[in-house]
């Protein structure tokens, strides 16, 4: 459950670098209670949409790497 | 929808192509209806600046490019607003046009550190970016900026002028230069986001702003005696500013609406999910 917040937390931040403040507030009611494969999909999915993929591999293994720390 | 996506652009080449005959039609230069014509793209982009900037914050350094880009998008319409009701509504020109221009170069100054926050964001390796482009990106730079800067800065700068009146002057030949070097930086930022619509947006705007500075040169720097002669072809040198701000305004116009599209999907999700 830790682990979970810990990564929305940083889902989120990263939704809020490119897509605005108020769509990761709406993210973040998605995000409640769901499994982290559900959050890693769904941020996966916007951020290749909007930064490509290479793009969004290297911000998603980022926070990734944060968050293993 | 997709036909949505495809109707957005038709409809801007549309106005711009509509502008442009209602243009070249007239027989005199810039009557009220034309100038009215003339100052629905750039109030189009400051509106949409307005509503962009609103959707960032400024503490990444994605938010303060877009933030800033929008807000000297903003500047500029206001400032083309003020000469609009300048020229149209107030004849003893009580309106100081330094007061235009000084909005218009706070404008060039939030678009430069907008555009230079976008290179920041995109965290671009140097080492990593194709050396071709690297070195057509640097040589273009190089040789664009030697010619922006002999018409644009030295031709303009007055030793018999006062200190204000050169500042302006050659303000804008710096707020070109900046332009110039900023769509450059922008190629490869593009290149960072390839295949995603952070890319198509970064290409726009190059796009938009190189048509910018082509009007500008070309109006303070080539043609200008030209133009206020109200000589044609000269005259239409107008329309080249129509297109970069139609451009412009379609690139931020459509970042809006993907980020706008995406909150109302996740939102739609949400209530299924109830």
């Amino acid at each position: 459950m830790e682990q979970t917040s810990k990564l929305q937390t940083v889902a989120l931040n990263l939704i809020s670098k490119y897509f605005g403040q108020s769509t990761a507030e709406v993210y973040g009611q998605f995000f409640s209670g769901e499994p982290d494969d559900v959050i890693t999909n769904s941020l996966s999915e916007i951020m290749v949409d909007y930064v490509g993929e290479e793009k969004a591999k290297a911000e998603i293994s980022k926070i990734m790497k944060n968050l293993a720390v | 929808m997709k036909t949505r996506s495809i109707i957005r652009p038709i409809i801007f080449l549309f106005s711009f192509l509509i502008i442009s005959v209602v243009y070249i039609l007239n027989p005199k230069i810039q009557p009220l209806p034309i100038y009215t014509l003339y100052m629905i793209f750039p109030v189009g982009a400051a509106l949409i600046g307005l509503y962009t900037s609103r959707i960032y914050r400024f503490n990444n350094a994605n938010g303060r490019a877009m933030i800033l880009i929008a807000d000297g998008l903003f500047c500029w319409g206001v400032s083309e607003s003020m000469a609009y009701v300048s020229d149209n509504f107030i004849t003893s020109a009580s309106l100081a046009p330094s007061l235009l221009e000084v909005v218009s170069l706070i404008g060039y100054l939030a678009v430069g550190a907008g555009i230079y926050q976008g290179y920041v964001a995109a965290e671009i390796k140097l080492k990593q970016v194709n050396k071709s482009l690297l070195a057509i990106v640097l040589l273009a730079s190089i040789i664009l900026t030697i010619i922006v800067g002999y018409f644009c800065v030295y031709l303009v700068y007055d030793p018999s002028a006062d200190i204000a009146t050169n500042m302006v002057s050659v303000g804008f030949g710096v707020g070109d230069l900046t332009l110039l070097v900023g769509s450059m930086l922008m190629i490869l930022v593009a290149r960072e986001y390839k295949g995603g619509k952070l890319a198509s947006f970064w290409v726009t705007m190059t796009a938009g702003f190189f048509i910018f500075l082509i009007a500008d040169i070309t109006y303070y720097d080539i043609f200008g005696e030209q133009i206020l002669a109200d000589i044609k072809p000269y005259t239409y040198n107008d329309l080249l500013w129509v297109a970069a701000y139609a451009v412009i305004a379609y690139a931020m116009l459509e970042n809006y609406i993907h980020i706008n599209e995406i909150r109302n999907k996740i939102k739609l999700k949400i209530q299924q999910r109830k």
